[in-house]
């Protein structure tokens, strides 16, 4: 989103991954529940006059070409999320980003204090602050 | 379907010997090397245009943005 949306703070942090990604020095990859999550936050950018409709929709095709990777989780992968849900006392949404960074064998960098502080003591999670 | 086009790269010779040494379908490898250059261009231009986007959003703090996320997450 801080890719979309000007505001600080982590706006450096974030044009820094952004950089690192383009540059072929990192992957990034999210759940593709992140579609959603984008398109509904750039709603409400739009309902609180934060965007233009227009800007919006050219944003979410212009980050079709920025090739993130969005891999979809099964059933039982999901289930896997849940585990961590209720382990952690988070929303599955939450639990799908873990599972794929533990999937992906790759550290999760997030810029949700709360996500950050129930993850941190069990899953390679880094605050974007820290990017 | 297209018809495939053919460019000729020249290498040295020390480095034609040594690519005969190795069992590899170097066709398909400098396909996948250029397909690979030409996403990544298309991925900077992709991010050029998001930050001309960018520039015309009114600011959003990082905490709202997340608290949008968590609202629906918490549902």
């Amino acid at each position: 989103m801080k890719w979309v949306l000007s505001g600080e703070p982590y706006e450096e942090n974030s044009a820094r991954l952004k950089k690192d990604y383009l540059s072929g020095i990192i992957n990034l990859s999210a759940p593709s529940i992140a579609v959603q999550e984008v398109a509904n936050s750039l709603w409400k950018a739009r309902i609180q006059g934060r965007i233009l409709q227009e800007d919006a929709q050219e944003a979410l095709k212009i980050l079709q070409g920025m090739r993130i990777e969005l891999p979809e989780f099964n059933w039982i992968e999901i289930s896997e999320a849940l585990n961590i849900a209720c382990k952690l006392n988070l929303a599955i949404y939450d639990s799908t980003y873990l599972l794929l960074s533990e999937k992906l064998k790759t550290q999760l960098v997030t810029a949700d204090d709360q996500l950050y502080q129930k993850a941190k003591e069990h899953f390679k999670v880094l605050h974007i602050k820290n990017y | 379907m297209e018809e495939p086009n053919v460019i000729t790269v020249k290498v040295p010779y020390e480095m034609k010997k040594k690519m005969k040494q190795v069992k590899l379908n170097w066709s398909q490898y400098i396909r996948e090397c250029i397909q690979k250059k030409i996403d990544q261009q298309d991925m900077i231009v992709a991010s050029a245009k998001l930050d001309e986007i960018r520039k015309r959003t009114k600011p959003t703090s990082t905490e709202e943005i997340v608290s949008w996320i968590r609202e629906d997450r918490e549902k």
